[in-house]
């Protein structure tokens, strides 16, 4: 349905009066997405997640690269062709007050696309309206209302009732759900899952609670400094990481008992930079199975098993294994 | 005796509206040495409880009632210039979420914390600098001579934290109180967090109170919670019996409506919103969304009650004590 290749996107910051340097957000990303897939994008702040989700989805053209819907190029698209897409491919926003304009009664806001993109009769559009309002769980009588004047689950719900209004078949939903409460977030998420089917929706669901990106996803792309580092089924991904940063990330998610204080398996250090990523393979300065080799040879993603697939030469000729990352976290218990 | 023992504190926001309950006499204790959690949802009072004990609530939040008692002093009514030269910052200390914001950005780190030591400690400038050092070593900062230079801006989330915290210990608190401390972080960086604050109260015996809306984070770090719901206590006590057979309905909802791998179906959730303040509900505020709901819960307030396995609990139709918990006490 939707296909990334080799996508790179690089951002031009001035470091001093005469120079600029190259933030590598996105540095040759390359995946696909199944017909009513879910895909998860994770990762730290800063490793790309966000602009990949953008440029995927062409709100920002890419440095270089190719995004294919459906077999169309879309990097390639400019002007009307590119306005006549636009309405099959949605995006969900984080901050949902700052995705919504404040002028605008909400009704407005989700009749908006259809307007635009001439998808409703005028006659129609207010039927349409209250349709994706009850949709998404919202009560009529907040239809007259502004953003400011509904809660921040409510103003989620219509960015999400906005983005079903010109019947999409792509989704990307950036972090919908983290500025939400527990028990907020709960709701939202079994609508989201319901909207998926009932729509028969293709989604990205890109955020940094794997909590959520377990319950949710099919598939899950781990990204590590602007590349993905492993692909593979959720649950793979969750119980048998092959990649030495999934393995870390995992070890994290708080599990079925909460109180469990069992010692996890830690990176030192922090993130470096995306202006100058180490040479090689980006985790090897952090990399507790770090090899020569790690920081001469660029890793590419190779398959463990057809359906998995980690950037790793270690993990991929089977010199390192989940078990390893257990050990290394039990030496730590100690 | 309790290091710090709050009593029906009461505190409001007076709007044009109306008058807003956001504390509704709330009563906890915090032993010394000991980690209390105060977990809660957006507006269930747990920040507003932290700013009440220190007295740093902004206008147009008031303290209405209720006392804080702290070595036999109340806090509430001790004069504004006795909190700040003898309490504030030096026996409690607090942290934010933040870290970035709540340093000042135009002046290094090293100069913040060596004024924080002459000021408060009465250190000359060379024995500050020393000291300053030492405490960025113990809260694990590579290379902390050269950090002292570092404008906050220069520093990561996580290394903002911990430079932070090394603030707020300066002056050897009792007290640390830690207002959402990992919110905004990453995963592992939370977890250096959380385990750096583990050691620091193993080594230093200073209590911490953990303001939270995130249970698994409470879950590592605490040795109580208290769960709060629109400016009262629903339940307390050690964070084992409430989060293996928690027994009021709120706490029991908060639990059951995480996502997780291998769930199948919907995830469970609490019916409704949370509580109006400006007009809340009758008898238990929690009544209109909860499951267990019996008439007495819309006309009185239950009370604070022991119940097994060892918690206090504000509730009328509690929850069933879990089995497993029962059989091994």
């Amino acid at each position: 349905m939707l296909a990334v290749e080799k996508l790179v996107k690089h951002y031009p910051i001035k470091t001093g009066a005469f120079r600029t340097e190259q933030v590598r957000a996105v540095d040759g990303v390359s995946f696909s997405v199944r017909r009513g897939e879910t895909l998860g994008l994770v990762g730290e702040s800063g490793c790309g997640k966000s602009t990949l989700g953008r440029v995927a989805l062409r709100l920002e053209p890419p440095t270089s690269g190719a995004v294919r819907y459906r077999d169309v190029d879309l990097t390639r698209l400019r002007g009307r062709p590119l306005r006549h897409l636009r309405p099959k491919l949605q995006m969900v926003f984080q901050d949902p007050l700052g995705s919504l304009n404040p002028r605008m009664k909400v009704s407005q806001t989700v009749a908006e696309p259809l307007v635009l993109h001439h998808l409703a009769a005028p006659r129609e559009i207010r039927t349409r309206v209250r349709e994706l309002f009850d949709r998404v769980g919202l009560s009529d009588e907040l239809l007259d209302r502004y953003p400011h004047e509904l809660s921040g689950g409510q103003q989620q719900r219509v960015g999400i009732a906005r983005a079903l209004a010109p019947h999409p078949e792509v989704m990307v939903l950036d972090e919908p759900t983290s500025a939400l409460d527990v028990s907020v977030q709960a709701k939202l998420i079994n609508l989201l899952r319901r909207l998926k089917e009932d729509f028969d929706l293709t989604q990205v669901f890109i955020s940094h609670d794997l909590s959520v990106i377990g319950y949710l996803t099919d598939r899950v792309a781990v990204m590590y400094l602007g590349e993905i580092v492993e692909l593979g089924p959720t649950a793979k991904i969750f119980l048998m990481p092959r990649h030495p940063y999934t393995g870390a990330l995992m070890s994290a998610v708080p599990g079925e008992d909460l109180l469990d204080r069992r010692t996890r398996l830690m990176l030192p250090g922090e993130v470096p930079s995306p202006i100058n990523p180490p040479p090689a393979c980006r985790l090897a300065p952090r990399c507790p199975f770090v090899k020569d080799r790690c920081r001469e040879e660029k890793q590419v993603l190779r398959p463990v098993e057809p359906d998995h697939l980690v950037a790793c030469w270690r993990a991929a000729e089977g010199e390192i294994s989940p078990e390893d990352f257990e050990r290394t976290r039990l030496a730590l218990e100690v | 005796m309790a290091l710090l023992e709050v009593s029906d504190l009461r505190t409001s926001f007076f709007l044009r509206g109306g008058e807003l309950r956001v504390l509704d006499g709330v009563s906890l204790e915090i032993e010394a040495g000991e980690v209390l959690g105060l977990v809660g949802e957006t507006g269930s009072g747990k920040s507003v409880t932290a700013y009440s004990i220190t007295r740093l609530l902004k206008e147009p939040g008031r303290v209405v009632g209720g006392q804080v008692m702290w070595d036999g002093r109340d806090l509430v009514r001790l004069w504004e210039s006795e909190l700040e030269q003898e309490i504030r910052g030096k026996e409690i200390s607090m942290i934010f979420q933040s870290p970035r914001e709540a340093l000042n950005p135009v002046i290094t780190v090293g100069r913040q914390l060596t004024q924080v030591l002459r000021i408060r400690r009465g250190m000359s400038r060379r024995d500050a600098r020393a000291e300053a050092i030492r405490i960025l070593k113990s809260v694990y900062i590579s290379d902390p001579e050269s950090r002292l230079d570092s404008y906050p801006h220069e520093l990561s989330g996580g290394m903002a934290q911990r430079i932070m915290i090394a603030l707020a210990l300066s002056c050897e608190p009792r007290l640390l109180i830690a207002d959402e401390p990992t919110t905004g972080l990453d995963v592992t960086t939370q977890y250096q967090i959380v385990l750096l604050l583990r050691e620091l109260r193993d080594r230093t015996g200073m209590a911490i109170l953990l303001i939270t809306h995130d249970l698994a984070l409470a879950a590592q770090l605490c040795d109580r919670v208290a769960v709060l719901y629109a400016g009262r206590i629903a339940e307390v006590g050690p964070i084992r019996h409430l989060f293996r057979s928690p027994r009021h309905p709120y706490t029991d909802a908060l639990l059951a409506s995480r996502p997780r791998l291998g769930l199948q179906g919907d995830i469970l959730t609490i019916p409704g919103n949370v509580a109006n303040l400006m007009r809340p509900p009758g008898g238990c505020r929690f009544h209109p969304r909860c499951p267990n709901a019996t008439e007495v819960c819309a006309q009185l307030q239950p009370p604070l009650e022991p119940m097994d396995p060892g918690q206090r609990v504000a509730c009328h139709n509690p929850m069933p004590q879990r089995q497993e918990l029962a059989a091994s006490g």
